[in-house]
């Protein structure tokens, strides 16, 4: 159909579809984009149709619903206006010069090289009465910009593009600005994404606030801050339920003192994260661009302010990026490093940003991005479906006694099946309600109060907790609830260790942060069976991560190394760049300051470095820390398979399946195994089982499966005869009856069953007969009959048919 | 499951205007779809929503009103539910008598429409019809004349079909001539299957926004 309509437009225009779209004259181009306006198309004799073209078709379908407007944001790209070149003015304004520069590029060039200009400025008399006070305000602001650590950015830059950090630091900067005072401003980690020399104008521009005559509180893990701060409030001891609590109140220094509070004994330097008083030895790096064992080289990136660098990677080791924001750290690793193992590894679509070559790629087998992302859009992705944890956990649930006896499988306990779920919210525990003009917005179901399942599923429960209940315990909890089973603690130590011990297991995927989504991919990957020779990609994992947690985080991907495979992350957190192994430190500056490698070595050559931004700050770590050799182990394998197994038929040892224990009476009983009431007539199954078992000499059939009742010639091989017993208005007796021996007409005729449509008062309908042969195997011909009432199966002619079909085998004569 | 994942929906990128034969004789509304003609079968708009296509429409018109036929094939028995249709075997339609495809806003001529092939009627065997309202209605339409729409169901045991028959007026402003243009969709539900779509598309706020279906053009009586 997509074609007809597309060949009508093409046909009716006088182009065709298989011309690329750049070979097109431009005003079929624009009917591709702009589409026919008014004008109908007569696309064949039923249908005539209007092309709306893919701009106005997607600017329409965005406005329509905001799942819309989310999807087709991925397949749209911001590309610079074709008549302003992306200046936003127009050809006069653009013309326009103050002292040869236009507002373009001004407004293009790092904000700190706009500021400059603008303070050189000097202006005559006339001049400064004219402009003299805008003047002012310009250098004022740009130089506020400047001082949160902004300098990098240029002013045309949309808010959309920049990172929350840097947009916080934007607004801080306005604030400041104003000169307001007697007002309470809060910020929540303002320090994401800043590097250590940006940390120290961003907290002088938070005590200008103050100075100001206004109150700053600051949600921060970070130490530098926590040291300037005037007044520390510590909450804890623990996070999740074992947190909550105010533990230490007052300045730095008193809670330095307090034992109990974790912070204070950070700060105190009493808990720190040790150096490793050896690293793991790195050969020198390639010269010249040779290609060198144990090295990954990209050669030649030139991708936005990189300036043509080669950018060395040692294998095998933990490798810290570190430089000022706006240095070129996510240019380098996650728009050309990453890009480019993905394309080159797993024939990934992007390819990176301009460079010339890259290097040592078969060293590598894989490449692993552990970004923010969010792990899923809807609440049924959470990070116990997300880890693979879920799986395990319904496969033990349909495991304990009572939910055999019920005979409820694993799918039982899916929120994304139906049969367990609440079928009120389609298992979400939640619903969408869209809202006009506004986001779309989620509210609990009234139906389940958001448990996602419905009353019998609660009634199965392991230890006092029904599955519902395991979507709510933390991984820590859950940790201890499931502790006899391997396979599921090993999943769970992992999200344990990289500091999610306090996350409930259920939390939808949109209500987690972008920290705490990156340590779930995190935990999965380490979870699964070591690979080795991986390169791992990490872009600031201690975003909001306590110190304590760092430590965990820390140990975690020495573990990753010590399991042969490669991490490289994106650092400016000190803990982290005081362990790696070798340290790559980009600046000097941000923007067009920045771009180049200014020191590469392990972090002491690093501290060492006269040029590096970071050095005196990693200096300043080292010597504060203590140095002792570390004992990481290896990530642990995950438990076999065969010892989960063996765990979970421990639970269910004595227990039988229901059609194990009493197969008749689970094909007999009132309701079928979803829990309808059986229509049908018992005595029709019990009636053809006996006549088949009698037909080939048998005392019974089988009856301990869960769909079927079977018989099988002298009791073994294929079966011969067998009922479907699981559905509520039919059972299903087929024969398989050597080949010609009966005929659809004459045995329906001798049957005699009514149709569906011809036995009143039943809810089920057909006009078909309800016994069909079916000749297509080569070895037998298949009968069905669906059977309803007892008084059918106990006719004549029914069990003739029977005993026919089912008469022993001839013996087969073989020829001389 | 909305079927094939798609990164935008074919089906926004046309307006489609199907045509709707003229036919003589009246079709007899009685669930069996043997006095239909191949000729009225709608163009297979379905499949720009993707999706399984597992149903057949067929429309007609005269003097005496509009005729819809929909076929579905079916694998399993059929199910209804009357409090929640798409839990069971349903048909939707969406009809603007006017046919404007213009505001975003449902007028006094849109109707929203849910079919189900068995109901709890005498034996449980007769369909069953009624009306949603529609969210957001710049105004409510009055409640259609089910005397005047007549509908049947066929059930078959691997099929079923459904035959409407809208008299002229039984839709508010609904009177059938040569070249007036309503505005259709609809959409069939089968659990197992999942939905199949005609005129609209999944994601599309069908069920509020009249723009967004399609518009069936009542065709010239053969000269
Ligand atoms: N989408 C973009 N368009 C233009 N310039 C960009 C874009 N993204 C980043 N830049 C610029 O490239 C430089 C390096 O940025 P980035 O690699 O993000 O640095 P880092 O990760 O070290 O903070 C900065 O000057 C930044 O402003
Ligand atoms: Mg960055
Ligand atoms: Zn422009
Ligand atoms: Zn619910």
């Amino acid at each position: 159909m997509l074609e007809q309509l597309l060949e009508a437009v093409a046909g009716e225009s006088g182009f065709d579809l298989d011309t690329p779209f750049e070979e097109l004259a431009d005003e079929h181009q624009r009917l591709v984009l702009y589409g026919t306006g008014d004008r109908e198309l007569r696309v064949n004799d039923r249908l005539i149709a209007r092309f709306r073209g893919l701009v106005p078709s997607i600017e329409e379908t965005s406005r329509l619903s905001s799942r819309f407007r989310k999807r087709v944001g991925r397949i749209l790209r911001d590309l610079p206006c074709p008549t302003c070149n992306g200046g936003r003015v127009n050809a006069e304004a653009a013309a326009a010069r103050f002292r040869g520069r236009t507002i373009v590029e001004l407004c293009s060039e790092p904000l700190s090289e706009t500021a400059a200009f603008f303070s050189s400025v000097e202006l005559s008399e006339r001049e400064h009465d004219l402009t003299g006070e805008i003047l002012e305000e310009i250098t004022r602001r740009l130089r506020l910009l400047d001082e949160v650590g902004l300098g990098y950015l240029t002013l045309n830059r949309s808010a959309p593009s920049l990172s929350g950090g840097e947009s916080q630091r934007v607004r801080l900067a306005g604030q400041i600005g104003s000169g307001l005072t007697g007002v309470l401003y809060v910020l929540d980690e303002p320090t994401v994404g800043v590097h250590p020399s940006d940390n120290e104008r961003m907290l002088q521009a938070l005590k200008d606030l103050r100075d100001l005559g206004n109150t700053a509180l600051v949600v921060e893990h970070d130490e530098q801050t926590l040291r300037e701060a005037d007044h520390l409030i510590d909450l804890g001891p623990g996070s999740g339920p074992d947190g909550g609590e105010v533990i230490a109140s007052g300045t730095p220094n008193q809670v330095m003192r307090r034992k109990t509070s974790q912070t204070g004994q950070f700060l105190a330097g009493e808990l720190q994260v040790p150096v490793p008083a050896e690293r793991r030895p790195v050969s020198g790096p390639p010269r010249n661009g040779d290609p060198q064992e144990g090295w990954l080289s990209i050669i030649g990136a030139r991708h936005h302010n990189l300036r043509n660098i080669d950018a060395h990677f040692p294998l095998g080791v933990l490798t810290c990026v570190t430089g000022p924001s706006g240095s070129g750290k996510t240019s380098l690793v996650n728009e050309i490093l990453y890009p480019e193992l993905a394309y080159h590894l797993h024939g990934a679509q992007d390819v990176g940003g301009p460079h010339r070559r890259i290097l040592g790629l078969e060293q590598v087998d894989g490449v692993i991005n552990i970004d923010q992302n969010p792990i899923g859009q809807t609440p049924r992705s959470s990070p116990v479906t997300y880890t693979g944890l879920f799986d395990l956990v319904r496969e033990l649930y349909s495991m304990l006694p009572e939910a055999m006896v019920r005979g409820y499988g694993p799918e039982r306990f899916s929120f994304n099946k139906k049969g367990g779920r609440c079928e009120a919210c389609e298992g979400m525990g939640r619903r969408l309600v869209e809202m006009h003009f506004l986001p779309d917005v989620w509210v609990e179901c009234e139906e389940c109060g958001g448990r996602r399942y419905n009353a019998e599923t609660c009634d199965i429960e392991y230890r006092g907790r029904s599955i519902a209940d395991v979507l709510e315990m933390t991984a820590g909890e859950a940790l201890e609830h499931f502790d006899r089973f391997p396979r599921i603690r090993h999943i769970l130590q992992t999200m344990v260790d990289v500091g999610l011990g306090y996350l409930p297991l259920g939390q939808p995927a949109p209500m987690l942060s972008g920290g705490e989504a990156q340590r779930v991919k995190l935990a999965r990957e380490l979870a699964k069976p070591a690979r080795g020779h991986t390169v791992y990609l990490l872009d600031e994992p201690t975003t909001g991560l306590h110190c304590a947690d760092v430590l965990k985080l820390l140990e975690v991907l020495q573990r990753l190394v010590e399991a042969g495979n490669t991490v490289i992350v994106i650092e400016h957190n000190l803990d982290v760049m005081k362990v790696a192994d070798w340290i790559i430190d980009l600046g000097p500056g941000g923007g067009d300051g920045g771009g180049e490698i200014v020191a590469t070595g392990p972090p002491e050559d690093i501290a060492a470095s006269e040029r590096s931004t970071t050095g005196p700050f990693l200096r300043a770590a080292l010597e504060r820390s203590r140095r002792e050799q570390p004992q990481w182990q290896a990530v642990s394998r995950p438990p076999a398979r065969s010892d989960h197994r063996a765990a979970l038929e421990a639970l269910a040892e004595d227990t039988q399946r229901p059609w194990e224990r009493d197969g008749r009476a689970w094909h007999l009983g009132p309701e079928t195994p979803t829990g309808e009431p059986r229509q049908w007539e018992a005595g029709a199954l019990e009636t053809f089982i006996e006549l088949a078992a009698s037909a080939l000499g048998l005392e019974d059939a089988d009856w301990a499966d869960r769909q079927y009742v079977r018989l099988y010639r002298d009791g073994e091989g294929d079966w011969v005869a067998r009922a479907r017993t699981d559905r509520q208005w039919d059972v299903r007796l087929q024969i398989r009856a050597p080949k010609g021996i009966f005929e659809q007409s004459r045995l329906e005729q001798a049957l005699k069953l009514p149709t569906w449509d011809e036995i009143d008062d039943l809810p089920r309908y057909g006009k078909r007969p309800r016994v069909r042969i079916n000749t297509r195997s080569r070895d037998y011909d298949l009968i069905t009959v669906w059977g309803f009432f007892e008084h059918e199966i106990c006719s004549q002619a029914f069990r003739q048919m029977v005993e026919r079909a089912l008469q022993p085998e001839p013996v087969a004569v073989v020829a001389e | 499951m909305s079927g094939r994942e798609y990164e935008f929906p074919p089906a926004a990128l046309f307006e489609p205007i199907a045509i709707c034969p003229y036919r003589e004789r009246s079709v007899r509304v009685d669930g069996c779809l043997g006095d239909w003609s191949e000729s009225e079968i709608l163009p297979a708009l379905g499949e720009l929503a993707g999706g399984e296509q597992y149903a057949t429409l067929r429309s007609a018109w005269n003097e005496h009103g509009l005729f819809l036929a929909v076929e579905v094939e079916k694998q399993e028995p059929i199910v209804t539910n009357r409090q929640t249709p798409s839990a069971g075997d349903a048909i939707e339609l969406f009809i603007d008598t006017r046919g404007a495809r213009s505001g975003h806003r449902a007028t006094q001529f849109c109707y929203h429409l849910v079919i189900l092939p068995t109901g709890p009627g005498s034996g449980g065997q007769e369909p069953v019809i009624w009306r949603e309202p529609i969210r957001r209605s710049l105004q409510r339409s009055p409640e259609p004349d089910f005397d005047a729409i007549r509908v049947a169901a066929g059930l078959g045991d691997d099929c079923y079909a459904m035959e409407l028959a809208f008299e002229p007026d039984s839709l508010h402003g609904y009177e059938p001539a040569e070249g007036l243009r309503i505005g259709f969709a609809a959409v069939i539900h089968d659990i197992q299957r999942g939905r199949q779509y005609w005129g609209t598309a999944p994601d599309f706020p069908y069920e509020r926004d009249p723009s967004t279906w399609s518009l069936l053009e009542h065709g010239p009586p053969d000269p």
